[in-house]
């Protein structure tokens, strides 16, 4: 059935089925250009990814049956089956395994947050005389870590050797602590602050009194 | 004849609708003047600061950020809720060793690898973002300008800069980009009289929920260590005696002295003099110590904002730590003198 041979029923059978009024008739569907229609209104949909209904390309439940045959590496059914209860409890068990970090040696573990600061460090002049007066000397920027958690530093090594003629090591942990010392510091003041504040306040209330 | 009267009838019409029509559009005019209105309103540096300060307690958010110094990214974890009465949050740095703050109400417990775990007394977390920013943000106003800067996209939401510039030079600007909806801190920088960010806070996710998160409520019924830091409150007694000693120089405009004392460095146990210097958003520490052995260098450091500048001084050690340019911490290191 060529277009020309298009009789005005067929016409009018082609109208109600775009306006999707009807359904293909069993003349529309058998000929060749039913078929044409149907592969290009399949590939319509597919391309405006509608029509998930009678696309049956059921790719989800394939790979669900690959997967239920791939061997198990890890079992994750057990955490999975726990309730939320037993998992926040892990993370609580975490809050408290922070006391076991406490062993660590204070000291050594100054001595790697310091080294952080020294990483970069190669052009301290020697005496304050070098300095140019209008430039601030050396100071390229030094990835300690601002929380004074001492990250990764593998990746810094070749760094710190030759960073390593820098600065005196009794200096470095003193840099170190004194940093972390900031912090806390930082940290206190906040609420001494606070308590400050409180004080002025209640003198502010009594004299409002 | 009849076409006559037609158009006539047609502009009696057109005059019978044209006041509705012309009431309409002054109506929406009128609206439109009042959302301007409001938006200006809105839009002033510190009306927006003041907003994002009580956004920031009264909801239940959670949001991941990021903290950049140069090539150094530190990912944190941000949750905060309210469950009642209280006011919960939790900080977690989610690289390395790690970092953990928890706060319930007035108690901040902060988790370090490298000391106990302590409580202090404080409304806010002390971490990456300057804890003045969660309080009353006028304490500013007089060190520092409140400006508006533009508007942009940040973490997926319309943002508003706001700029707290130092009034001089010895200082860093701190820029904050806004959420226009919540107000909530979407992004902030350390930025230098150049305009170049040194340190930025990003956030990469921030979604507000109805409920607090279940691991907030979990958290806050676990024992904390008790208030020990605060037994010695502070006197004015205690500043004069410390002060006794040494005679700092200068210091940039606005600084005040929050604590001094004579004590023993938390981790190696050095004795130091110690001042802690603040002007309201951004706080200076200087040690004066025993010089160490041996032929020494003076000099400093910066990682992202922080500054540390060591001087060496006749028979004695000046350090100068804090979120300061390096020629800041410079001058005051080598203001600092033997009374």
């Amino acid at each position: 059935m060529t277009i020309k041979q298009l009789t005005e029923q067929d016409k009018a059978d082609i109208s109600a089925f775009l306006d999707a009024e009807e359904g293909m008739s069993d003349l529309m569907a058998q000929s060749d250009a039913g078929k044409t229609l149907e592969r290009y209104s399949l590939i319509g949909d597919a391309m405006r990814a509608d029509g998930k209904d009678f696309i049956h390309l059921d790719i989800a439940s394939k790979v669900a049956s690959q997967l239920e045959h791939e061997p198990i590496f890890a079992d994750f059914n057990k955490s999975e089956s726990s309730t939320e209860v037993v998992k926040e409890d892990k993370v609580s068990e975490n809050v408290v395994a922070f006391n076991w970090k406490k062993p660590f040696s204070q000291i050594a573990i100054a001595a790697s947050v310091a080294m952080f600061a020294i990483v970069g460090v190669q052009t301290v002049p020697t005496n304050e005389t070098q300095l140019m007066p209008e430039s601030l000397p050396i100071l390229q920027t030094i990835p300690f870590g601002g929380m004074a958690t001492p990250v990764s530093y593998s990746s810094e090594q070749s760094a710190l050797q030759s960073a390593a003629s820098g600065l005196r090591k009794l200096q470095q942990q003193r840099i170190g602590a004194l940093v972390l010392e900031h912090q806390r510091q930082t940290r206190i003041a906040s609420s001494e602050k606070k308590q400050q504040n409180e004080v002025l306040n209640n003198f502010e209330n009594e004299d409002a009194k | 004849m009849r076409k006559l009267a037609s158009v006539c009838s047609l502009f009696l019409f057109i005059g019978s609708i044209a006041p509705v029509y012309s009431n309409t559009v002054e109506a929406q005019e009128s609206e439109i003047i009042a959302e301007l209105n409001k938006e200006t309103r809105l839009e002033t540096a510190k009306s927006l600061l003041i907003k994002m300060s009580e956004a920031v307690h009264k909801n239940n958010f959670n949001a991941s950020f990021a903290v950049v110094k140069g090539n150094n990214m530190e990912p944190y974890k941000w949750l905060h809720g309210i469950n009642g009465n209280d006011e919960l949050e939790h900080l977690s740095l989610l690289n390395g060793a790690g970092f953990e703050v928890f706060r319930v109400n007035d108690r901040v417990t902060y988790f370090e690898t490298q000391s106990a775990p302590y409580t202090v007394l404080a409304k806010h977390i002390s971490g990456p973002i300057p804890d003045v920013l969660f309080q009353d943000i006028t304490l500013l106003e007089q060190a520092y300008d409140f400006t508006l800067g533009g508007k942009g996209r940040i973490a997926g939401r319309a943002a508003q800069l706001v700029k707290i510039e130092a009034k001089d030079e010895s200082k860093f600007n701190y820029w904050l980009w806004l959420d226009l909806e919540s107000t909530l801190l979407l992004k902030a920088a350390y930025v230098n009289k150049k305009g170049e960010a040194l340190e930025q806070l990003q956030l990469t996710h921030v979604s507000m929920t109805k409920h607090i998160a279940p691991e907030l409520v979990e958290m806050s019924k676990k024992q904390f260590p008790p208030v020990t830091l605060n037994e010695k409150k502070i006197s004015t007694g205690d500043i004069k005696d410390a002060q006794g000693n040494w005679l700092i120089g200068w210091l940039p405009e606005g600084f005040k002295l929050l604590k001094s004392d004579r004590h023993n460095l938390n981790l190696n146990n050095e004795l130091t003099d110690y001042y802690l210097y603040g002007d309201g958003l951004i706080e200076v520490s200087i040690f004066v110590q025993r010089p160490l052995p041996g032929k020494r260098r003076g000099g400093g450091l910066s990682s992202g904002a922080t500054s540390i500048f060591v001087h060496n001084a006749d028979g004695f050690d000046v350090s100068v730590v804090g979120n300061i340019p390096g020629m800041t911490a410079k001058t005051i290191a080598q203001s600092v003198q033997r009374k």
